[in-house]
């Protein structure tokens, strides 16, 4: 019953997404059409001929009504069908996501799964050791992310790769010696050029994860249960982890698998410091090319990322935390 | 691939890369190898503003195919070259000639033999024909929207036939390029296939493709391959102008374009490396001009404008914001010196001194009075507006910045506003706005006509409010003298009829000024001369796009 | 209310007289001048010389407003005080039945955990917050088991977890259950059951009903006394509500600012009070019986009416 309950709510705030995924890209100003004959303008006067064959080219054809074309989404939708893209024509948009989504999901979301497991065992030590040498690092990590993304990453990268020549400066692989494929010199090409990125976000995110893991763990600590189990005689690896740390964890699991959604939409920063091809790449110039197709795609992932991302947590929660389990399923 | 700068510009956009990525894909020097034949060149490394992932589309009818497969892999009948004046003919490539019946409704093309496509099979009329009607059967790609219908009328013959006159449609028409019909046909949807293995005429055949470089490859059946001294040539995507402009004066790029600010100083101490002028942007401030079209504001008078064109301190301009290589430009906006023919000896071009005082007597004599902010007024209307630049346009903007302070000389008071690109697309599509700084680019050849029918036409002008093209008479000037000597103009090949109608529109237009004329802003491509000599050069500028292949011809290696 | 005096004379008539100074024939723990200080800008003496001798199977009852080190004094015996506070000076000594002497305060590490549960353990205030919400109350006791006996099979921790919740009267069901799936009496007797697990010489209660209804209060009580007369093990019952103490203990100490300012079996603390202190806390309080004494506070009388 509840999960039913659960499940149709996501239902109506998938739907409520997809519509206004349809209705933002279309509130921007002008049309991908016009962006794009900025590029030819220099190459002769643009017609109202040339603008109407475009139009038709990337089906941007305003003339059909607003109602029709949201139907039309939606049953491209439900067909798997996202469209062409504009900015990349004519490459479907499913290929521009799939071809953009791997590099961010590997890059972004496993160095989010990084700083979260070391972000929360710091935490969990510094929190049970309060007071000692490791609770005073706390205060430099939370100044590192409270240093604006972009300049804390071009810092690194001035510093690791333009003077000490450690890293490169920036794609996704060594395109001059490898190309995508399955072999161990694309990924040790991968590998070394995603350090920097991984070691940007690390840098700036995992303070607040030691933050609020360490002050949950302060409050959790002094919990009668905590007590409870010191009195109990049990070993203090035990009473930090079981005890101590599950409890203090939940607010912080809750946190992280949010930020998990954010994977897809919140590199877009990232990835234009270090021009890596992911979907934030895709994503700025999606805008800048008023590619609504590409857009509605990316939203579109970003969207189901986000909920999948809250649906695992409620889904989560139950298991870590026995208190939210309903009754009688 | 054009080097305009604003090209380069719109592509590069918006990289916060640029600073930093200094050199991101230096360091691996120069490809030389296996492709490399003895006595010939070094493989051409080439430029020509891409930034972000290269897509494989060797289409050529598409309009987002790759740069430089239109020209060096497939070929059009004729290539026209606007950098030549408007009585040059045009270079044949796989036409032999054409001619145009008297009202412009037929063109019989004579195509050359022998050529075959480089997958061996030979190329005929047939192909040609294939092209055209597929062009026309498919409106998407119907770009000029005067397709021809094609028939094949004899071996090496084909004619075309339009719906209506179309003689200022030749030029393109005759650029589309040619696509191989036992391939073409074949596909399911011409629109969007991107014709992964392109078969072309030209000199260059794909050689390989990543998302970052891809390189072309000599064309050994290609019909003039003996004169090819260009193993291949590869074109790269970089992440802007400030990385490409490290890797051109790191050697490692033989031609390129960017846009470089102050391109002579910096290129300067490089003895190899050359730019050559190949567009003219005419700079100006656009003003919405009509009132009976809805504009609103003081730019709606002429006098206003006149006053405006002198007040303006061109020279002052050109020295900051263009680093002194604009040129002067013509009220007719004919480029001065190449279109002289086309202008008419009355309008000189514009002074590049101002006349401030004259300026003024313009505007008091029509009943304009100096308050005592310093700004003129009348009837309560202060002589003040808004101007719309894209922000990130930065010569726009220093332009904009020194026009306030020249105008505020002559009482006029002028409030810049930077917007985003899409919002000053759209502004300039609706008509929401007083005055836009813009540019005004050329046909695809020479003749004026292009420019007077996009940009003064009223059949290219919307009223306010509604969607109009904007890139067409955003001004939403109109008249009916200019109206008819354009269509009339339209209507024949004779140049000395079109000089005489170009002067009966140049007598409305430059007074009428919707456009105020700035500077003459030369775009530029750059080439290196330390692997091979024998590039355009402003005496003889033979090629105006580094990616035709006729450039690939005149190339000497250099040893 | 099924509370009557006879329970509360029959605890009482264990140590007869003015006793509160005097050592027990057969003492289990011995604090002897016992000081702990909360180290700080302003260091607190939050227990102060403090000396008390509880005897085997004793309930003694340490009474004192919030704030006095009460339940200080008791972390200190188990030494689960964590800093800022730390034990100054004194020492703590437990008399095991085996015949040695443990200084508790020497123990460290293996041994303070093998000492903990095994020979003192405890029940807590927060009956709602002594169980671990996120795991079960079987895993709860199977930690206990696992740490002190970790020679018992699986079959025999499930056997005796199962009849440690028989003994405080839940079912054994029950021990699948999460903490937030029982009630608050529940909780406290699970907790109960837990002190029990390892049959410990002394338990010791810091406030174990304050949280509870009147009710339930009462039944824990009741259960407390039994299960202490059937087990017989020593009781630290750390309260604020004095008459409540005056029904179970034994002994009574009055503590006020870290010093124990009087001790004295329940009698003597009832009927003739030396201290001014314990006067007023006495009189501060409504009688539980309603009944006797002149710490009947006004109106004390009719709210005891209603509740019965």
């Amino acid at each position: 019953m509840s999960i039913l309950r659960k499940l149709a709510f996501y239902l109506v705030a998938l739907f409520a997404a997809l519509t206004l995924n349809f209705a933002i890209p279309r509130m921007l100003p002008s049309n991908p059409v016009d962006v794009l004959l900025g590029k030819l303008q220099a190459q002769g006067p643009v017609t109202p001929e040339t603008r109407q064959a475009l139009m038709l080219l990337f089906g941007t054809d305003t003339s059909v009504p607003i109602w029709q074309q949201y139907l039309d989404y939606l049953q491209s939708l439900a067909t798997g069908n996202l469209g062409v893209s504009v900015t990349y024509f004519p490459t479907p948009v499913t290929e521009v996501i799939a071809s953009a989504l791997p590099w961010t999901l590997v890059l972004v979301g496993l160095t989010t799964l990084i700083t979260f497991v070391i972000g929360m065992v710091i935490g969990t030590i510094a929190g049970w050791k309060r007071g000692t040498w490791v609770d005073s690092l706390i205060p430099s990590t939370t100044i590192l992310a409270s240093v604006p993304y972009f300049w804390l990453a071009m810092v690194l990268v001035y510093l690791l790769s333009v003077t000490a020549g450690i890293f490169p400066l920036g794609g996704g692989y060594d395109v001059r010696r490898t190309s995508p494929e399955l072999s161990f010199e694309f990924l040790s090409s991968a590998l070394y050029y995603a350090a920097l990125p991984a070691l940007t976000i690390v840098i700036s995110s995992i303070g607040g994860w030691i933050l609020g893991m360490r002050n949950m763990m302060v409050s959790t600590l002094s919990e009668d249960y905590v007590i409870t189990a010191r009195a109990k005689g049990l070993s203090p690896k035990r009473v930090m982890i079981t005890y101590a740390a599950r409890n203090a964890a939940l607010p912080s699991i809750a946190g992280f698998a949010i930020s998990l959604g954010f994977v897809v939409g919140g590199s877009v920063v990232m990835e234009q410091v270090f021009s890596y091809p992911g979907i934030g790449n895709a994503f700025l110039l999606a805008v800048q090319n008023n590619d609504y197709a590409l857009m509605q795609g990316l939203f579109l992932v970003i969207t189901i990322s986000v909920l999948g991302a809250n649906l695992l947590v409620d889904l989560l929660y139950q298991f870590i935390d026995p208190r939210t389990r309903a009754r009688g399923v | 691939m054009i080097f305009s700068k604003r090209v380069a510009r719109l592509l590069g956009a918006a990289s916060l890369t640029a600073v930093l990525a200094v050199s991101a894909c230096t360091g691996s020097g120069q490809e030389t190898g296996d492709d490399d034949t003895a006595g010939e060149g070094v493989i051409l490394q080439a430029y020509g503003g891409a930034s972000g992932q290269f897509v494989e589309n060797y289409n050529p009818l598409s309009p987002t195919v790759l740069e430089a497969i239109r020209g060096m892999v497939y070929e059009s009948l004729f290539y026209f070259n606007p950098l030549q004046p408007l009585s040059a003919k045009p270079e044949p490539l796989l036409g032999e000639s054409y001619v145009v019946n008297e009202d412009g409704t037929v063109v019989d093309v004579t195509i050359k033999t022998g050529v075959t496509w480089s997958d061996g099979e030979p190329f005929t009329a047939e192909d040609v024909a294939f092209t055209y009607n597929t062009v026309r059967d498919n409106p998407e790609l119907n770009t000029t929207g005067n397709g021809p219908a094609a028939e094949v009328t004899g071996e090496n013959t084909v004619r075309l036939s339009f719906d209506r006159p179309a003689f200022p449609d030749v030029p393109n028409v005759l650029a589309v390029s040619i696509v191989p019909e036992h391939i073409f046909s074949e596909m399911e949807n011409v629109v969007i296939d991107p014709n992964l293995e392109p078969v072309g005429t030209g000199p260059m055949v794909l050689g390989e493709f990543t998302a970052q470089s891809y390189l072309l490859e000599k064309n050994d059946s290609y019909r003039n391959a003996e004169d090819v001294a260009v193993p291949g040539v590869r074109y790269f995507s970089l992440s802007g102008n400030q990385a490409a402009t490290d890797k051109l004066l790191a050697g490692e790029l033989d031609m390129a374009g960017i846009a470089i600010p102050d391109v002579e100083t910096v290129l300067a101490p490089y003895e190899d490396l050359h730019i050559l002028t190949t567009t003219f942007q005419q700079v100006v401030l656009t003003t919405c001009s009509d009132e009976e079209m809805g504009c609103e504001g003081p730019q709606t008078d002429p006098t206003v404008r006149q006053a405006m064109a002198l007040a303006i301190d061109r020279e002052q301009i050109n020295q900051l914001a263009y680093y002194g290589r604009g040129l002067e430009i013509s009220p007719t906006f004919g480029v001065v010196g190449r279109d002289d023919e086309q202008i008419s000896d009355e309008f000189p071009p514009m002074s590049m001194e101002p006349d401030v005082a004259g300026a003024k007597e313009l505007l008091e004599d029509a009943g304009w009075e100096l308050g005592s902010d310093g700004v003129y007024a009348k009837d309560g209307e202060r002589l003040s507006f808004d101007v719309i630049v894209t922000s990130g346009y930065t010569d726009y903007i220093s332009t904009l910045d020194i026009l306030k302070q020249q105008l505020a000389e002559a009482g006029i008071e002028i409030n810049p506003q930077q917007q985003a690109n899409a919002e000053i697309l759209s502004a300039r599509s609706q008509g929401n706005f007083q005055v836009a700084i813009d540019g005004i680019f050329g046909g695809p050849t020479a003749d004026l006509y292009y420019i007077y029918n996009n940009n003064f036409s009223s059949a290219q002008a919307a009223p306010v409010g509604e969607n109009g093209n904007p890139y067409g008479n955003v001004s939403k000037f109109s008249d009916p003298t200019v109206d008819a000597a354009i269509q009339a103009a339209a209507a024949t090949q004779d140049p000395a009829e079109k000089v005489r109608l170009y002067g009966e529109i140049q007598d409305v237009i430059v007074p009428a000024m919707p456009y105020i004329p700035l500077i003459n802003n030369q775009g530029f491509g750059t080439y290196s001369t330390a692997n091979y000599t024998g590039w355009p050069t402003e005496e003889d500028p033979y090629v105006q796009d580094f990616s035709i292949g006729l450039l690939l011809e005149r190339l000497e290696p250099v040893n | 209310m099924s509370t009557n005096p006879e329970m509360s004379s029959a605890a009482g008539v264990a140590t007869p007289g003015r006793s509160g100074s005097v050592a027990p024939d057969s003492p289990l723990l011995s604090i002897s001048g016992l000081s702990i200080d909360y180290l700080g800008e302003r260091t607190v003496h939050a227990v102060a010389n403090v000396s008390l001798q509880l005897g085997r199977g004793e309930i003694i009852g340490l009474a004192g407003e919030s704030g006095c080190g009460k339940s200080t004094l008791a972390y200190g015996i188990n030494q689960l005080l964590v800093p800022p506070a730390v034990i100054t000076e004194g020492g703590v000594t437990f008399h095991d039945r085996s015949g040695d002497d443990i200084d508790v305060l020497a123990l460290e590490d293996k041994e303070l955990r093998r000492y903990r549960w095994n020979k003192v353990s405890m029940v807590f205030q927060g009956a709602m917050n002594s169980l671990n919400p996120v795991i079960s109350v079987r895993a709860q006791l199977n930690d206990v088991f696992a740490t002190h006996r970790p020679q018992m099979s699986k079959a025999e921790r499930r056997l005796r977890s199962g009849e440690l919740l028989e003994l405080v009267g839940v079912d054994p069901k029950r021990l699948d259950s999460y903490a937030h799936e029982l009630s608050g009496g529940m909780r406290q007797r699970v907790m109960i059951a837990m002190a029990l697990a390892l049959d410990p010489e002394l338990m010791i209660m810091d406030e174990p009903t304050t949280a509870l209804d009147v009710v339930v209060q009462r039944d824990i009580l009741l259960e407390i006394t039994r299960l202490r007369e059937e087990l017989g093990f020593a009781v630290i019952f750390i309260t604020h509500d004095l008459p409540l103490l005056l029904e179970i203990s034994d002994r009574i100490a009055i503590m006020r600012h870290g010093r124990i300012v009087e001790m004295a079996s329940a009698e003597e603390i009832f009927f003739a009070a030396q201290d001014p202190y314990t006067r007023q806390l006495l009189r501060s309080f409504p009688s539980l019986t309603g009944e006797r004494g002149d710490f009947i506070r006004h109106g004390a009388q009719l709210e005891n009416e209603e509740v019965r």
